[in-house]
């Protein structure tokens, strides 16, 4: 039996989070959902991981990152425009936006969650 | 009735008033000159182009005025400045046309102290029914003001400080529920309430000593000497020394939680298992490699320790997040006496002030 090469392979995710103890938590949360990922503490490095890496399904992003070039919501923005195909998931514990106020292919969700929420989200995304 | 006849009756009604009050009032100029002088207000009559021509004697001490003949002939409404100015301005048009304007504004008294005025201007009508003068009465509300100002002001603290709480309390929620997520991680429900309601305490403690310094900063003995007070009553002795120093939010909780995590292991395999020793030292000097802050923790005399296969939670804790909230490195050595675990950073803050040194 075939088996189609999106099947073979564990979608990937990069993680954006700036604080570590939340970085990490969500980070096991993730691969706990079935899925392989990848870590950045800013989004400047997130964006260095992206530029190096082909294989990223999905960016799952804080929003309130106040250290670094941009914080989430403009990553987001800069991820849907230099690479269309890669879904994303924003979080943030302060702001509640909308799925309308992000760039196509994003979703919300707020913190804190849980790991069905998130794992929900992520597969939805990816089969879209 | 035009304005003229309206004015004229009510004088008659006011002279009627004033005969059953007392022989002698009415039609009595002492009367007027006592209300000019006695009024706390400032009076004056403005010409019909808006020019000073006459001020009352309240007026005149409420303004500071000591001489008012440079004064008089000036146009009124240039005793306003921005706002005041074109409201001081439409408030004559309005009086000329027989009717009353009414604004309120800042301007200074003739001797240039600042006060705030709740202004009135309308017409003085002569027969015929035509304005022939305007009145002008300002009323000092600068107090009044003053006070709606600082509440103003207080109210936009009050908000801002109400998101700051906020703001805090979404991150330390969203760290309590990383932390429960983490601790919940197949251990035994016991044990994991247990290992999840020591660090809850753990960080509690480190709120109160952040909350005393409104989250800028926290002594580095005190987050130590917090997280190690559940475990000073227990075998073994532990020791701490290390200068003053300063750490931020985020090196007092990640310290604090490691302190926490490494007295646990200690009290459950370590050398306060036994009648053994801890000995938490600290130093910050500066080096070459810029590495200058240097923390560790040396057990000695407790059983024999041995790297563990798996790593949990509570290594994380000390090893990573240390790490990274310093932004230094972690090692953890094994020696057969007892565990040996040391953080090197780039040096921290020494304190602002030194009076807790003495």
């Amino acid at each position: 039996m075939m088996i189609s090469e999106t099947n073979r392979r564990k979608k990937l995710v990069l993680v954006v989070e700036d604080d570590f103890l939340l970085r990490m938590d969500a980070v096991l949360m993730i691969e706990e959902a079935g899925f392989d990922v990848l870590e950045a503490a800013n989004a400047d490095d997130a964006i260095m991981i992206l530029e190096r890496r082909f294989d990223i399904d999905v960016v799952f992003t804080d929003i309130d990152m106040p250290n670094g070039s941009m914080n989430g919501l403009r990553l987001a923005h800069a991820v849907r425009d230099r690479w269309p195909p890669i879904k994303i998931v924003t979080t943030s514990g302060q702001l509640r936006l909308k799925d309308e106020d992000l760039p196509h292919g994003s979703k919300f969700i707020p913190k804190p969650y849980s790991v069905k929420l998130v794992n929900e989200t992520i597969r939805e995304l990816i089969q879209q | 009735m035009p304005a003229g006849d309206t004015t004229r009756s009510t004088v008659a009604s006011m002279n009627q008033e004033l005969s059953a009050a007392g022989g002698g009032l009415a039609g009595n100029e002492d009367v007027l000159r006592s209300v000019l002088a006695g009024c706390g207000d400032c009076i004056k009559i403005l010409d019909l182009d808006g020019r000073l021509q006459f001020m009352s004697e309240g007026g005149k001490r409420v303004m500071e005025v000591e001489d008012f003949g440079k004064l008089k002939g000036c146009p009124w409404p240039d005793f306003w400045t921005g706002d005041g100015n074109s409201d001081a301005k439409r408030a004559v048009e309005m009086a000329k046309a027989g009717s009353t304007g009414r604004f309120r504004g800042p301007a200074n008294t003739a001797k240039g102290n600042p006060r705030y005025w709740d202004v009135q201007v309308s017409p003085i009508v002569g027969i015929g029914g035509k304005p022939t003068h305007l009145l002008s009465i300002s009323r000092d509300i600068t107090e009044e003001w003053r006070a709606t100002s600082e509440l103003k002001e207080a109210a936009g603290r009050q908000a801002l400080l109400a998101g700051e709480l906020q703001h805090r309390i979404k991150n330390t929620l969203a760290m309590v529920g990383a932390i429960a997520n983490q601790t919940m991680q197949g251990e035994s429900v016991s044990a994991a309430r247990e290992a999840f309601s020591a660090r809850l305490m753990t960080l509690s403690h480190a709120h109160d000593i952040l909350t005393q310094t409104s989250w800028t900063s926290a002594p580095i003995k005190d987050v130590v000497e917090g997280a190690l007070t559940p475990y000073r009553s227990g075998r073994g002795r532990i020791q701490v020394s290390g200068s003053n120093l300063d750490l931020l939010p985020k090196q007092a909780l990640a310290l604090s939680l490691a302190v926490h995590e490494l007295a646990t292991n200690g009290t459950k395999y370590g050398s306060l298992s036994a009648d053994g020793t801890v000995d938490i030292e600290w130093s910050n000097e500066p080096t070459e490699t810029g590495n200058g802050f240097r923390f560790t923790w040396t057990e000695s005399g407790g059983p024999s320790v041995k790297e563990p296969t798996r790593k949990g939670f509570g290594s994380r804790l000390i090893e990573k997040m240390l790490a990274n909230d310093f932004g230094g490195e972690v090692r953890t050595f094994y020696h057969p006496g007892g565990v040996v675990v040391e953080l090197v950073a780039p040096m921290v803050r020494r304190p602002q002030t030194q009076v807790s040194d003495l």
